[in-house]
């Protein structure tokens, strides 16, 4: 019997990188130095409208993360995340990298972290939420 | 939907997500492990933060371990032999991060101007993508899937096969991979 991506295998993407991602937007939203921070960032890349991007990035991540812990509209997140991600990759790219940050414990993630997170993200678009998720919860027969 | 009736994408989509995975972890594996076996500058640095963590005899481990990474990068992009690279990689990091990281002496601290190791974060997003892999293997394009399923190659066309009769009938590959 072959193995294919199963009710399983997306369970450790999910919980790892959804947690990863709550820890990158906390700070975000929550703390006044953390927003602060990405509101510098934002406005250095630059981009429009930097307090309301700012505030959509920590938004999207923390609750985003935490959508994917609970496996929720995880193939819509995935796909918003991969979006976000390679813009984050496009803007560094195209001005030779991102501003100093404010706190230096709160920079933009390296590359790797970056492209790690962009392939289980589309790995997750790709294969659905899987088992054990709030998805399933409400839909117990997997989608076909 | 009845997967004869479906097109390969649909038919064979759960032996897709693994490909991106399996590119993503292999190329970050071999970024951080290529110059430590490549370079003389890289492997100085990965010998002294293993010495400085109190590991014995750091040259010949970081050797190893350096080529442990290297190599399980390439199978993984590859796809050859990923249940056996991925556990193998996963151990090395597990127990880097439960006797170093937790038990032993922290974070070592690099040469100037070398790459530390990678923090809890890189290092739990490598076990994760790599258990997934071991859950769900290499997927289609991989050396792994063509030796398991040597007459079900990937290909978007459907074959034609005679039967006893000698009428050509139409011939679906690779069900393996459908998700009903």
């Amino acid at each position: 019997m072959s193995k294919r991506w199963n009710e399983i295998a997306p369970i450790p993407i999910r919980l790892v990188y959804g947690g990863g991602l709550m820890y990158h937007g906390y700070p975000k939203i929550f703390t006044a130095d953390g927003y602060a921070n990405i509101v510098h960032i934002v406005s250095g890349i630059p981009a429009p409208f930097p307090h309301l991007v700012g505030a959509l990035i920590g938004a999207l991540e923390f609750f985003g993360g935490l959508f994917l812990v609970s496996g929720a509209f995880v193939g819509t997140l995935a796909t918003l995340f991969i979006l976000e991600l390679a813009g984050n990759v496009a803007m560094q790219l195209i001005r030779g990298g991102a501003p100093p940050p404010l706190n230096p414990n709160q920079p933009l993630p390296g590359y790797e972290n970056t492209l790690l997170y962009i392939v289980g993200a589309i790995a997750l678009s790709v294969g659905g939420s899987g088992g054990y998720s709030l998805t399933r919860m409400f839909n117990p027969k997997p989608s076909d | 939907m009845v997967g004869a009736k479906r097109g390969w994408i649909a038919r064979n989509w759960m032996q897709l997500p693994q490909i991106p995975l399996r590119i993503g972890v292999g190329l970050a594996l071999l970024w951080h492990s290529a110059p430590m076996v490549l370079t003389a500058a890289g492997h100085e640095n990965f010998t002294h933060m293993l010495g400085e963590v109190g590991l014995p005899f750091p040259g010949p481990n970081a050797w190893a371990v350096a080529s442990l990474e290297l190599a399980g990068g390439l199978a993984l992009i590859l796809g050859f032999q990923v249940t056996l690279a991925s556990i193998l990689v996963s151990l090395e990091i597990l127990v880097r991060i439960v006797t170093i990281y937790l038990l032993g002496r922290g974070f070592p601290t690099p040469l100037p101007g070398q790459p530390a190791l990678p923090d809890y974060e890189l290092n739990l997003m490598y076990v994760a993508g790599m258990t997934a892999l071991v859950i769900a293997g290499a997927g289609y394009y991989s050396f792994d899937w063509s030796q398991l399923h040597p007459q079900h190659q990937p290909t978007a066309k459907p074959s034609l096969r005679h039967d006893a009769a000698g009428r050509t009938k139409t011939v679906r590959k690779h069900r393996e991979g459908m998700n009903v």
